[in-house]
């Protein structure tokens, strides 16, 4: 079994155990790998469904080959967000500057593209070389009549959630350009919902019978012209907080919106996140609307996630997810149907997140910070789980240890947010972990024989 | 005559200077599939957090086996003063929790243009400790501006053959050096 590393020791936390005191924020150690990507990466996933405008990663091939096509967020019209482009960078421009070649590829693209604003990205190797993006840009949209946008997203400045921030700063850009169109007094953005396979377009459904108008979702379906004028929406709701509360708190000091950070993953926080929607507006109608829509969805889904919590009941999960509200969510929604979480965490949270964490956790669950394959296995191992829900790294992972697996991460093709999704993410969960294939995972098999000896043991103690 | 003018006429307005849809991806990720093909070695990508986690979740998705690449964590700090001591500490971290027998340690861009000297980094690292105790440790030069996967490759590979082969007598057998290929055309060209 291996030892956790003396510069990770403070990032897990068993409840119960020991006094809470789990370090996070912290830079991945060297040498651990970790499951983090980097500031662009960030950076990158956040703006990518914006799906009218151009992205242009200003750097090598790698960071846009690997960037490529990277989140399952769909576009009701256009799909130029589904392209890569790349400057290519190569040994002559990081010895004479990438700037003309810059200049040019942009050119090249908007003109043949046409689109309504282009980001441009820039990686590790251009916060080394210097080049002035901003002034390429500038110079770019002066003369295409777009917004041109720099996004400083190099790689070595910090952790994703440094590239969180420096999307919300090139997003606020663009926000406060359309003074014009009309919007009702009961409109709201939606922030941090990526409309990965579809999701965006659920909660906006909920909304839209609600009774409450969607001005922009911003980082979902996302268009230019509608940020544009998300500053005149009187709330913003957020999810996945991780990302864009940085963008909800510089709207809400810029333009005085409020705004409020919530969860469409499971009945509870579904539930929870409209109706604190509809509190905000202290209309009577938008209440009793959402009371309706509430009660009907629960009453739909309710039964088919019963059947599923008798055949679940007593299971154990380990949850290793990127943002920790998303985690907060899933550890009330496997309560729902019987499932215990052994193991959660994440890779971004903060030390407030994971104090909420351990508040809502069993005793003996086991908190890590961005844990590395070799722990999360290890830990795995030692709770006997049933379960991982994680995202495309961690999937063999599971499968090698016998192990059901959901996705719950950028690439998923399933709509697992809001009432839908619950239904969804019960069927996933049940449809893996019920599967005959675990009958020929010799790993399962040795675990299943180690827990009957167990079982026998305690029967024999007991008698 | 004419139609060659018109052809080169096409081949110009096509002369784009952006990348688009590119089916090439960077050095480093083929110099990681060549360490990750080499029982108990662990790639380790000297550069940004990104570039390892990138590269994993690439060959992930194709082999869909687990796969391992260390990264040495590049803080702006280091992309200032130098990696030297993210070098060791990733070193010193890989060979606890692995144990591997060998490192194979590629560079990227960011490392290469700050100008680390990875054998000097390789050769500090090793002096301290003797040579017993340390894994062998194999250093692949892979700028991504520099090549694609494919020189990426190729220089992983010439830097293996050039750390761990030390010649001696030669008998009746063959090596073969197969290029990129996947881990399944390997088994059944071994079979031929």
């Amino acid at each position: 079994m291996i030892e956790i590393l003396d510069g990770r020791k403070e990032q897990v936390y068993e409840k119960g155990k020991e006094r809470f005191n789990l370090t996070c924020e912290k830079a991945s150690l060297a040498g651990s790998v970790s499951q983090r990507a980097c500031v662009f990466c960030g950076s990158r996933v956040v703006l990518y469904p914006i799906a009218d405008a151009l992205h242009l990663v200003h750097g090598p091939v790698g960071c846009a080959a690997y960037t490529w096509d990277i989140r399952g967020a769909l576009s009701s019209g256009p799909e130029l967000h589904r392209l890569s482009f790349s400057t290519d960078l190569r040994e002559e421009q990081v010895i004479y500057g990438g700037e003309k070649k810059l200049y040019a590829a942009l050119t090249e693209l908007i003109e043949f593209y046409q689109p309504k604003a282009a980001f441009v990205y820039a990686t590790c190797i251009i916060g080394l070389i210097g080049d002035d993006v901003q002034a390429v840009c500038s110079k770019v949209a002066a003369e295409q009549g777009i917004p041109v946008i720099p996004v400083h997203s190099e790689g070595f400045r910090g952790t994703k959630k440094d590239g969180y921030k420096a999307a919300c700063e090139a997003l606020f850009r663009l926000i406060g350009k359309d003074d014009e169109t009309p919007l009702s007094p009961e409109s709201i953005n939606i922030l941090g919902d990526f409309n990965l396979a579809g999701e965006t377009w659920l909660i906006k459904e909920y909304y839209r019978k609600m009774g409450v108008e969607i001005v922009s979702c911003i980082t979902g379906d996302g268009r230019v012209e509608e940020i544009s004028r998300s500053h005149r929406a009187s709330l913003n709701v957020v999810q996945c907080s991780g990302s864009m509360t940085h963008l909800a708190k510089m709207m809400q000091e810029r333009y005085g919106i409020p705004y409020k950070r919530v969860s469409y993953f499971g009945i509870e926080d579904t539930a929870e996140a409209l109706y604190s929607v509809a509190r905000h507006f202290k209309n009577p109608s938008v209440l009793g609307n959402t009371e309706e829509l509430v009660r009907s969805e629960v009453n739909r889904i309710y039964p088919e996630v019963k059947r599923y919590r008798g055949d679940l009941s007593g299971k154990r999960a380990a949850i290793y997810v990127g943002g920790s509200f998303k985690a907060f969510s899933l550890v009330k929604a496997l309560r729902h149907i019987g499932i215990r979480t052994s193991i959660v965490g994440s890779q971004t949270g903060n030390s407030e997140d994971y104090k909420y964490l351990k508040e809502i956790c069993d005793e003996g669950t086991i908190i890590v910070d961005d844990t590395n394959p070799l722990e999360l296995s290890r830990f795995m191992a030692e709770k006997s789980v049933d379960l991982l829900i994680g995202g495309v790294k961690e999937r063999p992972i599971a499968y090698k240890m016998g192990v059901a697996f959901c996705d719950h991460n950028h690439e998923r093709k399933i709509a697992l947010a809001g009432f839908e999704g619950m239904l969804n993410f019960c069927r996933e969960v049940y449809s893996s972990m019920m599967s005959p294939v675990w009958g020929f995972s010799p790993a399962r098999q040795k675990r299943e024989s180690l827990r009957r000896n167990e079982g026998d043991g305690n029967k024999r103690i007991a008698a | 005559m004419e139609t060659k003018e018109s052809l080169r006429d096409e081949r110009q307005s096509h002369n784009f200077v952006s990348l688009r849809n590119a089916c090439k991806l960077c050095s480093p990720l083929g110099a990681s599939i060549v360490f990750r093909g080499i029982a108990n070695c662990i790639p380790l990508v000297h550069g940004s957090q990104g570039c390892s986690t990138y590269i994993r979740r690439y060959i992930i998705s194709h082999f869909r086996e687990p796969i391992d690449i260390a990264s040495s964590n590049f803080s702006e700090s280091s992309a200032i003063f130098g990696g030297g001591e993210n070098l060791k500490t990733a070193l010193d971290n890989l060979t606890r929790q692995y144990g591997p027998e060998a490192i194979g340690i590629a560079t990227t861009c960011l490392s290469e243009t700050i100008g680390d000297h990875i054998r000097l980094y390789i050769d500090q690292y090793r002096s301290p400790r003797g040579s017993q105790c340390v894994p062998l440790l194999i250093h692949a030069s892979t700028p991504s501006y520099r090549g694609t996967h494919m020189e990426g490759f190729h220089e992983a590979v010439r830097a293996t053959v050039q750390a761990l082969a030390r010649g001696g007598v030669r008998n009746n057998s063959i090596n073969i050096l197969p290029g990129f290929l996947s881990a399944e055309d390997l088994r059944i060209s071994r079979k031929c």
